[in-house]
């Protein structure tokens, strides 16, 4: 996943004066941190845990499911990490901040949560071995430390779900083997995804339970700087086609011009990263009332593929309005392939 | 004929206007120190209210531990089994700028807080968040953390009490030096279903429901409670003022009343209007004792001010608002009071027979059998005083004292009429014998006033001794507990081993002083280390302690306990005492440990390494002569290895610690003296409504020869020797009332005992305070004795009623 949020998060939750620096303080300078390289090698099971002297970081796990009577549902479980300053350190001292998002949308509603603690108590955290990445009593754990098999559980006040997650295709490198540059300034972040996963899991929803199946995407991205000063927002796709193919896209936003990027993933598991501007996505429609800026039907375009789809959010009101606000939903593509997927918006509120 | 009456009975005031001032004056001083003191109570709880409203947050339920503290690893099990939870830790930290209460939040998790709202002068939220953290403050506080040097930014802000600081939970864990645990957690109201219960999961934590108020200290608790019976007491005083002038009042208008009965009106209607007369008189003197309260109030509010913020941290403020709630209750306890003092008058008016002639015999032989059912009244009170004390507690001291009190106080007239007729009976002198035969007949014109004056007289020396005491033992105490000349906290163990190797070359003596935190009975247990050194064994107050206490201790088989933990968990020197489920200890000393609210142990520093591994050495004691003190602090300060250190000369410690405390007795210093002040009055008021009445019976004795002056001089003296006798009795009184206050309520309250120390100099200060205001009181009537015209006097044949 791409230029995702970051926990700047301080800076709606605290009071502060507009901050002026792009979505949620993602465009100010990261100083002490350290930041992306072109040079740097992923490697596995290493970077599945966290790295704290990057500024942000996230476990991002989106699932497009269906239960037996073929109604749609889409589910969130996001950890975010953000650095007040790099490094670890036990207790209070510890720099680290820790967000939990968590969401069940289907056309009719959309149930969502946010847990916040503070690093180096116990409370919330990412172990490497066997890999477990949790924030109070939610979890995304594996057995081992590769992330498969993972189930992954999350409680809200009027909702919770488990899932089980089985992947077998590989790792997919964003953009430059993992390098994914954001910004014709060169902002970038360490991306890479596991778009794979088969789910199937219980939904708790004030209806009753819900037994789901479908796919999954996980996404782990972590940098310190990942947007220019510039840029106020972006949009971002992850679309499981019928045919099986995968695509991740993204454009960002800004005063001077748009930014686009992203990945092909072909049915056996190959990727091919798309060059700046090979991704074309174009709002058709908006949202009515209050949110007539939020565009919930696209044109999504990749020429070099022959892929021409219309995108419809299955829930327009997707809003996640917590400490940070944003847009994040499920959608269903139709037009040269069909197929279902999560959209994100921010810096539209 | 109803308005002719009321008209009739209220002429009485014009022709006497000294006594409808005294009552006047009476049920306003009465209501005026009992409205300053709930006008500034009042203050200090809505000042409470105030700090409460900016840093609480009632509207969540929360927990607490029932020794105080919550380990940092339960919040992370419970935040772990999901439940949704925001830590405070809370303290009182000694900044450079004094003692200040620290509020650390977990700013993620925490609820709004106005500080802390956008509207207001917030922090950075990076800055606030990372070390070394950002203070928030009250203007005049923050000032006051600028000017002193501080390692943490501070900001100012309008939302916060004076005196206190709030910052981020990391910053208050340093300020507090506690990494390891947390004042409360609160409960967030949106929590996920199904949930293992808390009573569950901590059972061992107090779960308190949402919107449960939390008061101020239970230390600040007590002062109020002090406060308020200090202005019960002056109240009682003014209302012994205003029954004195009603039954004057009444008794010289019973001619009057005759005449009114005689002209048709009936007794019921006389009595009401009697009662409606009073009701007025005591509105307006309540609304001028308001008046009088307030100003009273806005001059004491900055000690309580003072004494508030030095000894218990609590919020106050420097400004007195009008509140409707201490207004309602003074005029409330005129109102109350003059009925009080009133009805028993008037219930005697509607039983004296319609044509009983009045005179002051007649009034003196009813007021004898009194004297005598009051004293019967009084040993009654005693005695209930002494079978309350039998059931213990708390509230039984404050029964006990009061019964003693007020039954002692309802003796004292038959006690003086004792006196005074057992030395007229041995004089010889005729003149003498009159002295001491007319001082008996005023006693029951005098009595009221002088019960007030016994009143406040006891709690004067009562407070002064409980006071002293106080003290003379804490001065003593901490020069036995601070015992060396120099403390010094050290940041590393390199700079402590420098210390030690340092000191050993200047041939001083420095003691590690390491201390762990545990629990005895669920209670919060501070155990200190001690090494092996002679200045514990001639120094450490022992309240008692087996033979060589020091070196069972030094043996490893020995523990001393602090006298607050031998009380509440009944331990005796001898008995075993289990630091840990494997390590047991005999008791072989009990120390006192004043003002401590925490349970606390001495081991030797090898069983403390022992039992708690790893405690690193941070604050050393110095011993060495007392000329180098200066001298050695200068070359720690100077020294590079001792960069950081922190030096301080035990001096500096006791003096500070004992003016907060000569702080917080100047305020019932102030209050005792204004009890005084007003029996004085009491007396004067009692002397000047008498005088229509001694100038009859003075003139026989002027007509056989005995001066004007001479006799000016008899009636100053009666009054100095009535009240020297009423201080005789105050005196023991006094002392009682302190060694209840010391021996009884204090341990029943805090925990520990105070030994009664006695202040002779006091009681000598006492008695001319004493005869002063009685001298003062008496020196009206008789310089108008003294320059007053013969055939005035004389006159006093034709107008014998």
């Amino acid at each position: 996943m791409n230029a995702r949020i970051i926990l700047a998060f301080l800076v709606s939750v605290l009071p502060l004066a507009a901050i002026g620096q792009g979505f949620a303080g993602l465009g100010t300078v990261a100083e002490g941190f350290e930041n992306p390289r072109p040079d740097y090698e992923i490697t596995f099971p290493k970077d599945h845990a966290a790295h704290p002297n990057y500024r942000i970081e996230w476990w991002y796990l989106t699932a497009n499911l269906q239960d037996e009577n073929g109604r749609a549902f889409g589910v969130q479980w996001t950890l975010f990490r953000s650095a007040l300053r790099p490094g670890q350190a036990a207790g209070w001292d510890n720099p680290q901040i820790w967000m939990g998002h968590a969401a069940v949308t289907s056309a009719q509603m959309h149930l969502t949560t946010e847990r916040l603690e503070r690093g180096g108590l116990g409370t919330a955290g990412v172990d490497a071995n066997p890999f477990t990445a949790w924030i109070g009593n939610w979890q995304m754990a594996s057995t081992g430390a590769d992330l498969t098999p993972l189930s992954v559980s999350a409680y809200g006040e009027d909702f919770s779900y488990t899932l089980n997650l089985l992947a077998d295709t590989p790792y997919v490198l964003n953009g430059d083997f993992g390098y994914s540059v954001k910004s014709p300034d060169g902002q970038a972040s360490h991306y890479y995804s596991q778009p794979g996963y088969r789910a199937s899991g219980t939904l708790s929803l004030p209806e009753g339970p819900v037994k789901v199946t479908g796919s999954a995407w996980l996404d782990r991205e972590w940098s310190s700087q990942p947007l220019s000063a510039e840029q106020k927002g972006w949009d971002w796709f992850s679309l499981h086609f019928d045919t099986g193919s995968k695509l991740m896209g993204f454009r960002l936003r800004s005063s001077t011009g748009e930014f686009s990027s992203g990945t092909w993933i072909n049915p056996d598991g190959t990727a091919e990263p798309l060059a700046p501007g090979e991704f074309i996505a174009r709002p058709v429609e908006f949202a009515e009332g209050a949110d007539s800026q939020i565009p919930v039907e696209w044109q999504v375009k990749v020429p070099a593929h022959n892929l021409a789809v219309t995108i419809n959010a299955l829930n327009p009101a997707s809003w996640m309005d917590h400490s940070v606000t944003y847009w994040e939903g499920p959608v269903h593509a139709s037009g040269s392939h069909s197929g279902v997927g999560y959209l994100e918006m921010t810096g539209y509120r | 004929m109803r308005y002719a009456a009321f008209l009739t009975l209220l002429s009485h005031w014009r022709r006497h206007p000294v006594q409808l001032a005294t009552l006047c004056a009476g049920l306003a001083l009465a209501t005026a120190l009992w409205t300053a003191v709930q006008a500034i109570n009042s203050e200090a709880k809505a000042s409470y209210a105030r700090a409460a409203a900016m840093t609480q947050t009632p509207q969540y339920a929360t927990l607490t531990a029932k020794n105080g503290l919550i380990p940092l690893s339960q919040y992370t099990d419970l935040v772990r089994h999901g439940w949704r939870l925001s830590p405070v830790l809370e303290g009182r930290w000694i900044s450079a700028a004094g003692p200040l209460r620290v509020l650390g939040i977990e700013m993620l998790t925490h609820p709004p807080l106005p500080a802390l709202s956008p509207a207001d002068n917030a922090p950075d939220p990076i800055g606030f968040l990372t070390l070394p953290g950002q203070l928030a403050a009250s203007t005049a506080t923050a000032a006051a953390l600028t000017n002193a040097p501080a390692t943490s930014e501070v900001f100012a802000t309008d939302s916060l009490p004076d005196g206190m600081v709030l910052t981020d939970i990391a910053t208050a864990a340093k300020l507090l030096k506690n990494n390891n645990s947390i004042s409360r957690l609160i409960i967030a109201d949106q929590q996920q279903s199904g949930l293992t219960e808390l009573s569950v999961l901590a059972p061992d934590l107090i779960l308190s429901a949402a919107n449960t108020p939390i008061g101020p200290a239970a230390l600040a608790d007590s002062f109020h409670l002090n406060l308020t019976a200090f202005a019960l007491l002056a109240f009682t005083v003014g209302l012994f003022i205003v029954h004195g002038a009603i039954g004057l009042a009444a008794e010289q208008r019973r001619a009057t009343l005759r005449s009114l009965r005689a002209l048709g009106l009936p007794w019921k209607e006389a009595v009401s209007l009697l009662m409606a007369e009073l009701l007025l008189l005591a509105l307006l003197s309540g609304l001028a004792g308001v008046c009088l309260g307030y100003f009273a109030a806005g001059a004491l509010l900055p000690g309580v001010d003072a004494t508030l913020q030095g000894l218990y941290g609590a919020a106050q403020t420097n400004s007195l608002s009008i509140r409707s709630d201490w207004i309602f209750s003074g005029i409330a306890m005129s109102l109350f009071g003059a009925i009080a003092a009133g009805s028993h008058t008037l219930w005697k008016i509607s039983r004296l027979p319609l044509l009983s002639a009045p005179g002051v015999h007649a009034w003196a032989e009813a007021a004898s059998t009194s004297t005598k059912k009051l004293a019967l009244s009084g040993l009654c009170l005693i005695g209930g005083g002494f079978l309350a004390l039998q059931s213990g507690g708390l509230i039984a001291g404050f029964t006990f004292l009061s019964g003693i009190l007020l039954g002692v106080a309802l003796c004292l007239p038959l006690a003086l009429a004792t006196v005074a007729r057992a030395v007229a009976r041995k004089t010889q002198s005729p003149l003498a014998e009159w002295f001491w035969s007319d001082l008996q007949a005023q006693l029951p014109g005098l009595s009221l006033a002088l019960m007030a004056l016994l009143l406040a007289l006891t709690a004067n020396i009562g407070v002064s001794t409980m006071a002293g005491s106080f003290r003379l033992t804490f001065q003593t105490w901490m020069d036995q507990r601070l015992s060396a000349q120099i403390y010094v906290t050290v940041q590393t163990d390199a700079q402590a081993g420098s210390l030690v190797d340092w000191a050993a070359d200047q041939d001083i003596a420095a003691l590690p002083l390491r201390s762990a935190e545990g629990t005895y009975g669920q209670r919060r247990l501070e155990i200190y280390g001690v090494v092996n050194h002679p200045s514990y064994r001639s120094h450490w107050p022992m309240l008692s302690a087996g033979l060589e206490p020091w070196g069972a201790v030094a043996a490893g088989t020995g523990i001393l306990i602090s006298e607050q933990l031998a009380r509440r968990e009944d331990i005796n020197l001898g008995d075993p005492f289990a630091l840990t489920p494997s390590a047991s200890f005999k008791v072989v000393g009990i120390y006192s440990d004043y003002g401590n609210p925490h349970g606390q142990v001495v081991v030797s520093m090898a069983q403390l390494d022992t039992l708690f591994p790893g405690i690193p050495s941070r604050r050393f004691a110095l011993h060495m002569d007392k000329t180098r003190v200066e001298d050695i602090i200068n070359l720690i300060s100077q020294e590079p290895d001792f960069e950081g250190t922190n030096p301080v000369n035990q001096s500096a410690v006791k003096a500070r610690a004992l003016s907060i405390f000569d702080r917080t007795f100047l305020v019932t210093d102030a209050l005792g003296i204004l009890t005084l002040a007003v029996a004085g009055f009491a007396i004067f008021t009692n002397l000047l409504t008498l005088w229509d009445r001694r100038l009859s019976q003075l003139a026989p004795l002027l007509a056989l020869g005995v001066t004007r002056r001479h006799l000016a001089i008899l009636d100053l003296t009666r009054s100095l020797v009535l009240a020297l006798l009423t201080f005789l009795v105050a005196l023991p009184l006094g002392l009682v009332l302190a060694w209840i206050l010391l021996k009884i309520i204090n341990p029943e309250a805090f925990g520990w005992q105070l030994p009664l120390h006695f202040f002779p100099d006091e009681w000598l200060k006492m008695a001319i305070l004493s005869i002063t205001a009685a001298a003062i009181a008496a020196a009206i009537p008789c310089l108008r004795l003294w320059y007053l015209q013969p055939a005035a006097l004389l006159g006093g044949f034709n107008n014998e009623r």
